[in-house]
């Protein structure tokens, strides 16, 4: 389960991204829009997992919503390890069948999340696709479903790059001010 | 005998004609005997009765009338005996239809009354003569009606089809006497690969000639059905055999093919009174599409329409005698609307009688047909839903149908044919069918049927005569056919195609 201690360096790490709240990102959409489409699912996301939600930054396929409680736990699930975390079939599924997403109005019933490692070992949140009907799903399926999510990784690492570099600049023309 | 209607004086021929209104006003045996005997009793005579002669020329007693109850209440015994001749009855009167003779009437005159007059003896005579004219046509018209009936009862399915999760219920009410048997019909019958047909109808018209109409109609849906289940074709061929064969009639009619697996409902309506759909929640739903008639005189285009029929809702097909019964048809869509709202169709043994009793409260007198489907629950069955471009994934797909096959009482040999069949589909799936598909396995007591949805090439369903089914598909489909015990791939509203293969 949750170490107390890892989850907070883990949230640490989250904070050290500084993407929490932040607005659309082209980048991020056209991969949520590609996973979409190369595995012919209606939704597809890219989620960071916060101390008591799970944000959405990037959704293809829901409009209405950018955020859910952490409690029903999918991507929270899906973090806890380094490898994909698959539900074929969540209403079959002793993992996921009381989970309200599962038994509710929503009816999820497939979901599929690869977590995004970071370089030092943590994992923020999910790129992750959802169907309301079951699906098979295979290792090579998986597989490609992390190579994706390392791609988001990789621009959550330019991302944090390009900040730095930012900030570094500031602090130089504040100094020759 | 009509010679001695010119020896009648006037008040005479007036009683005569209020005689032969008296005894043509009904259509079957049994009232216009009762006619029979009013005129005769009490005004010329005591009491009366009539006898007929059978096939055989013997005679029986077939009504009897005495405006004394006590004995009238001891000739009623007489009934349905053979005799040519009862105590007691002095004067007999032929009945003969030209040298056709149907029996007499015997009149019991007061012991002690007078000899008739020679004008009231001629119009009793004439009377008598009126009178067999009117028995003989009752008599026609009652073998006629038994006979239509007969055809009707033999031509409505009795062995509606038995499968789990379904239940069907139906019902045919002739109309009442004075009314003529109709060209009512109602029909359900499964299909090798599962699907049900149902179809109900009602051919304008009625006697024995309609009867026939509607055992051709029928018949044709039926035929058409096996070779290519397309609601809207069936109709098509109703209504060329319909102008082919019966130009003078014409027929309303509803067909429905139901795919269990997919709870697909597709149907198609020629101008017949829309059959409903009661949800699990109560709400009744009237199907889309009403159209015209078949057989009129010009070319419609019938268009299919589909519903997914959920479990626990229930489609209820009926022939316009279930809400015409008041002439106000309003009033009998009402009264349907709130019938089926009340109906409970998991407690309810009988749902078609049910519908029935609700709905005219023993007042109809035209025909009714009523068949009702109910959903209970939808067939227990394997799927696969995946994505055939990862051909790791359809080999898992592939490997685990054929185990759940082998565990089917298959032959080695036609295993070794699911095997290559598998094979095939998968394959085709890769290269015709981009998206996610599904493929479900239904067992069945001896049947085993593979279906396989994909998102295939779009394409607009258009419920025309069927195309070369492999034309498109290649070599690879060919292969599935020969290899199944059957096999048929139809286009899903939408876009995609429904194959269905069946071992």
């Amino acid at each position: 389960m949750i170490d107390p201690e890892q989850e907070t360096r883990r949230l640490a790490a989250v904070r050290r991204y500084d993407i929490l709240d932040t607005p659309p990102d082209g980048s991020f959409d056209r991969i949520t829009a590609l996973a979409g489409e190369l595995f012919d699912v209606p939704i597809a996301l890219v989620t960071i997992v916060d101390e008591d939600r799970i944000w959405f930054k990037s959704r293809h396929g829901i409009d209405d919503v950018s955020q859910i409680g952490r409690d029903p736990g999918l991507c929270a699930s899906a973090i806890l390890d380094d490898v994909p975390y698959v539900v074929e079939e969540a209403r079959a599924d002793p993992r996921t069948l009381a989970n309200p997403l599962v038994a509710g109005g929503f009816g999820l019933q497939f979901y599929a999340a690869a977590p995004l490692r970071t370089s030092d070992g943590h994992r923020l949140g999910t790129l992750c696709i959802i169907d309301r009907e079951p699906r098979m799903f295979s290792p090579r399926q998986a597989d490609i479903l992390q190579r994706l999510s390392d791609v988001v990784m990789d621009e959550m690492e330019l991302r944090i790059s390009a900040l730095k570099a930012i900030g570094a600049r500031r602090e130089g023309s504040d100094r020759g001010a | 005998m009509l010679v001695e209607e010119t020896s009648l004086d006037a008040p005479h021929l007036r009683a005569l004609d209020t005689a032969a209104a008296a005894v043509f006003a009904p259509l079957d045996l049994g009232a216009t005997l009762e006619a029979v005997l009013g005129v005769f009793v009490p005004c010329y005579a005591e009491g009366a009765y009539v006898t007929l002669l059978d096939d055989r020329g013997e005679g029986w007693v077939a009504a009897v009338r005495h405006r004394d109850p006590v004995r009238e209440a001891a000739l009623l015994g007489q009934v349905g005996r053979r005799t040519r001749t009862v105590a007691g009855a002095p004067m007999t009167l032929a009945l003969t239809v030209g040298d056709q003779n149907l029996g007499a009437i015997h009149l019991c005159l007061a012991s002690r009354a007078p000899a008739f007059p020679p004008g009231v003896l001629s119009l009793l005579h004439a009377i008598a003569s009126r009178s067999a004219l009117a028995l003989r046509n009752a008599r026609r018209f009652e073998r006629e009606r038994s006979v239509a009936l007969a055809f009707q009862h033999a031509a409505l399915v009795s062995d509606l089809p038995l499968l789990d999760g379904y239940r069907f219920s139906a019902m045919y009410q002739a109309g009442h006497a004075e009314a003529l048997v109709g060209g009512d019909w109602y029909d359900a019958f499964m299909l090798q690969d599962g699907r049900i047909v149902v179809s109900i109808g009602d051919v304008v018209g009625s006697g024995l000639s309609a009867a026939i109409a509607m055992v051709d109609v029928r018949q044709v849906i039926r035929g058409v059905a096996q070779v290519h289940p397309d609601p809207a074709v069936m109709l098509e061929a109703a209504d060329r055999t319909l102008r082919a064969q019966h130009p003078e009639r014409f027929v309303t009619a509803f067909v429905a093919v139901i795919d269990r697996v997919t709870q697909h409902c597709a149907f198609a309506n020629a101008g017949h009174p829309a059959p409903r759909i009661r949800l699990q929640d109560g709400t009744v739903l009237p199907t889309h599409g009403r159209g015209f008639p078949l057989g009129l005189d010009f070319d419609q285009r019938i268009d299919v329409h589909h519903v997914v029929l959920e479990a626990g809702s229930v489609l209820v097909l009926f022939t316009d005698g279930l809400i015409e019964s008041t002439r106000d048809v309003t009033e009998g869509e009402r009264r349907l609307e709130h019938a089926l709202r009340a109906l409970r169709p998991l407690e309810t043994e009988d749902i078609a009688q049910q519908i029935y009793h609700d709905v005219l409260q023993g007042e109809s007198d035209d025909d009714v047909a009523i068949l009702a489907i109910s959903v209970v629950a939808a067939p227990p069955v394997r799927r696969w839903r995946f994505d055939p471009m990862w051909d790791d994934v359809a080999h898992r797909v592939h490997r685990e149908v054929y185990a759940e096959l082998a565990g089917a009482e298959l032959t080695p040999d036609a295993l070794s044919d699911v095997d290559v069949v598998l094979s095939e589909v998968m394959g085709n799936l890769v290269r015709h069918a981009p998206g996610v598909a599904e493929v479900i396995l239904e067992r069945r007591a001896g049947r085993s049927v593979l279906h396989v949805l994909d998102k295939g090439p779009g394409f607009e369903f258009s419920p025309r005569l069927p195309a070369d089914l492999f034309s498109e598909f290649g070599r690879g489909l060919f292969l599935i056919s020969c290899l199944s015990h059957d096999f048929t791939v139809e286009r899903r509203p939408g876009a995609g195609s429904h194959a269905r293969i069946i071992f």
